[in-house]
């Protein structure tokens, strides 16, 4: 069974008191299997293992962390929403020029200019940009790029999972790679040795970007959190559906003409 | 005699959503010969008297939570689904109840020590440990669809319950089986 787990940053929290304590959330997809602590920093997330009767591993389980921060882009704009809306604007705009002047040469000059500044009219503009959303503040105005709540905007990266559970061999993590832009095209993820049943502890390393202003430009230094999150591995054994016996009996199987009679009987009455 | 294998796939969010069975659970079998409706919810599935059948339930969206809870055999009564649903939804609500009432206990217990001690109910098996199999009885009638329905349930299965009305088994006799693409069947 796979599991995630979001792990929510408040990133100008962190960058104003430079801790994540206090600054996160946790929550998992796991509440109705028994995980508790469920959006707050001390949550224990239930793994359900599922085992044969020899004990050996009947499914697998994966956890899978996912970082968003509180202040981040929605994760659904296309990254290329901007390009094309501000593109799209100048296209309209030009049009409406065009249509307003009445010679040659104001039509040459008008498509020179948008040509300069917005390459040629109507071009197909298919090309995904790195961030091309620029931030906005409540009010709806640009927010320089040094000032803090412009790295907000930038999503928190997991970079690590380490701690007691990795090195119990309780959790397996690796960095995967993924199709999903939102994570920059990586992910974390582990599959969990549901035989060492009981609690666990592991350590989630997060990056934030911070701004630093030095020699009057502005640099972006990552710093690394930790917080420390908790799994509950329950073991259970397969048991037949039908019987609730280890091993399979025959099916219960109804004879198609028991029902036929038994229709034909309450037909009668 | 080889294992039969029943693959159901379900469209999660889909079936929960408010899509119809019929677009969000798919069947299919690895029974060949004189199987029918592969892909379908209305799976009809060759089997042989003697013969093990497995029943394997995967969710389409691979992080949602999709289990058998249960396999039944015989036509369903019509009115067996709400009342079901409802007697679920009661259970849930119950569950909740007792956990509440846990808490109000433990408050002056367990002041000092804020550890969470769980009253001990006598735990049924969770909906994910079954494995749904068992073998065709030998006196199964030939021919005849013996159609069953399939609940599945979400989550810790305790809430919302779906019945999958349509597939069947049928024991097809060897001599009747249609052989499509000059396939030899497998049990000759």
């Amino acid at each position: 069974m796979q599991n995630s787990i979001v792990v929510l940053v408040d990133v100008e929290a962190v960058l104003a008191e430079s801790h994540l304590e206090n600054n996160f959330y946790l929550i998992d997809n796991t509440r109705a299997l028994g995980s508790s602590g469920e959006s707050k920093a001390s949550l224990v997330s239930a793994v359900v293992g599922v085992h044969n009767p020899d004990g050996s591993p009947a499914a697998e389980a994966v956890l899978n962390w996912i970082g968003y921060s509180i202040s981040a882009l929605p994760p659904t704009l296309p990254r290329s929403y901007n390009l094309r809306t501000v593109h799209g604007k100048h296209d309209k705009g030009l049009i409406a020029k065009l249509a307003e002047s009445n010679s040659p040469k104001d039509v040459a000059a008008l498509l020179a200019v948008h040509n300069d500044k917005h390459g040629a009219f109507g071009e197909q503009r298919g090309e995904m940009q790195y961030l091309a959303v620029d931030p906005r503040d409540a009010s709806g105005e640009f927010v320089s790029p040094d000032a803090v709540e412009y790295s907000a905007h930038v999503n928190i990266a997991i970079v690590g999972v380490r701690g007691e559970a990795v090195d119990n061999g309780v959790i397996f993590p690796g960095l995967y790679g993924s199709p999903d832009f939102y994570t920059e095209g990586w992910y974390w993820s582990a599959s969990v040795d549901t035989n060492k049943v009981g609690s666990h502890e592991y350590i989630l390393d997060i990056q934030i970007i911070r701004p630093v202003r030095e020699n009057g430009t502005v640099t972006w230094v990552p710093e690394i959190h930790s917080l420390t999150a908790h799994i509950e591995v329950t073991r259970t054994i397969l048991v037949n559906g039908f019987s609730g016996a280890a091993e399979a009996g025959f099916l219960p199987l109804v004879s198609p003409l028991a029902g036929l009679s038994l229709s034909a009987m309450n037909g009668e009455i | 005699m080889a294992t039969l294998n029943i693959q159901i796939f379900v469209d999660v969010i889909g079936l929960l959503s408010g899509a119809p069975i019929t677009k969000a659970v798919h069947m299919f079998d690895d029974g060949g010969i004189g199987g029918e409706g592969q892909g379908t919810s209305a799976l009809m599935t060759s089997v042989l008297p003697g013969q093990l059948v497995r029943w394997t339930v995967n969710a389409l969206d691979v992080q949602t939570q999709v289990w058998i809870k249960d396999i039944g055999f015989g036509p369903i009564p019509e009115d067996a689904s709400p009342a079901e649903v409802a007697a679920d939804a009661a259970s849930v609500a119950a569950t909740e109840e007792l956990g509440a009432e846990t808490q109000l206990d433990e408050v002056p217990m367990t002041a000092e020590k804020p550890e969470l001690v769980l009253p001990a109910p006598p735990a049924p098996h969770p909906v994910w440990g079954k494995r749904f199999e068992g073998h065709i009885p030998f006196e199964i009638l030939p021919d005849l669809p013996h159609l069953y329905h399939l609940k599945l349930a979400f989550a810790s299965g305790n809430g919302q319950i779906i019945t999958v009305n349509g597939p069947a088994l049928r024991f097809v006799l060897p001599q009747d089986a249609p052989i499509t693409d000059g396939a030899v069947p497998q049990f000759l």
